[in-house]
């Protein structure tokens, strides 16, 4: 009898032979655990669904649930991922998918949705979260702009983790063992937590931003912060999404459309408010 | 109405209309997967020019139940 199933973090060695497909790039299984057992408190038990034949588990649709305070109000989210179904059960993939649209309660997310399945979505109320990045080009060799900022950048985990207070320490904590990289910028006397990954494109290894504490001060310091950037991770270029960098495009920088949007569906939020900070981008390392 | 429909759904699967008729659902057909699924509801909405709901197009899972969507859309 096939059925569909809620998962939970126990239910990690039962899916994760199911992963196997999913090869470009390769995922360790530490990774995978991620999507299971959560380095961030969270109150419900459940990670998704799983398709099972009997006792067998052979699909999974992932939810990556956490919640955030925004607006005053505490909003839950679920970051869809990693659906994945035998190839001879795929005509019965539809019903994990329905079980996921019936989350009604979160806001949903999916950053992984290919072109193929992305009316399906979109039939279900999800709309663009990210259709753009804003991608930094490097700044031309002359720059040096250490001589002039008085402020400071640091990606010194030690440094950071005694600097931050509240939501902005428990992101920090909550990312630490994940391989996404974290940045303080302090200036004025303000700072602006920043959390990125260094991914290897196509042509050339670029950082991507996911979170930005302070967009104001992060704006104000960008010509620093992309020279730091650059020089320390060895990284050409700096791709943000654009929704957490709106107005006009700084120098040396230009619009990117992506191939593969970003969606979402919520009755409360824009996509401004909502980042990539816990979901299948930085638990995967995507 | 229904040699039209099966004539889609044989298109949308690959399949020779004649292997399809009442009984056919995604449950006993392996090639209909969610994305033949999600292709098969857009062509039938541009073939009958009706759209959809979510719960119609979860409902749609084999011919039987495409056929009582169609009918509830005034098609015959």
């Amino acid at each position: 009898m096939i059925h569909v199933e809620i998962a939970t973090p126990e239910s990690f060695e039962s899916v994760l032979p199911l992963f196997d497909v999913f090869r470009n790039p390769p995922i360790p299984p530490e990774q995978w655990r991620r999507l299971f057992h959560y380095s961030w408190p969270c109150e419900e038990k459940m990670r998704g669904f799983m398709l099972k034949d009997g006792d067998r588990v052979v699909g999974f649709f992932g939810t990556i649930l956490y919640e955030r305070t925004i607006d005053g109000r505490t909003e839950k989210f679920a970051n869809l991922t990693s659906w994945v179904t035998l190839p001879e059960y795929r005509n019965h993939s539809l019903q994990l998918f329905q079980a996921v649209m019936s989350i009604e309660d979160r806001t949903l997310t999916c950053h992984t949705a290919i072109p193929a399945i992305d009316p399906l979505y979109r039939r279900f109320g999800f709309k663009d979260l990210e259709t753009k990045w804003i991608v930094l080009l490097p700044l031309p060799s002359i720059w040096r702009p250490e001589r002039w900022f008085r402020g400071s950048i640091t990606t010194n985990p030690e440094v950071i983790a005694t600097e931050l207070r509240g939501v902005q320490r428990e992101f920090f904590v909550h990312l630490r063992e994940t391989d996404c990289r974290q940045m303080l910028i302090r200036h004025r006397g303000e700072k602006c937590h920043v959390v990125f990954s260094v991914t290897k494109g196509r042509r050339a290894h670029f950082s991507r931003i996911h979170h930005i504490s302070n967009r104001e001060l992060f704006r104000e310091c960008l010509g620093h912060v992309r020279w730091r950037m650059g020089m320390q991770n060895r990284t050409a270029l700096l791709a943000i999404d654009e929704r957490l960098f709106q107005g006009p495009l700084p120098v040396y920088s230009r619009e990117t459309h992506l191939a593969q949007v970003a969606l979402y569906r919520s009755k409360t939020l824009r996509p401004e408010q909502i980042d990539n900070l816990y979901s299948e981008v930085t638990l995967l390392g995507l | 109405m229904n040699d039209k429909l099966l004539q889609i759904l044989a298109d949308t699967l690959g399949v020779d209309p004649s292997t399809l008729n009442d009984e056919t659902s995604m449950e006993n057909t392996a090639v209909w997967d969610s994305v033949a699924h999600l292709n098969l509801v857009l062509s039938l909405e541009q073939a009958f020019g009706q759209k959809f709901t979510p719960e119609e197009f979860m409902q749609m899972q084999s011919v039987v139940a495409i056929k009582r969507a169609l009918t509830a859309h005034g098609i015959s």
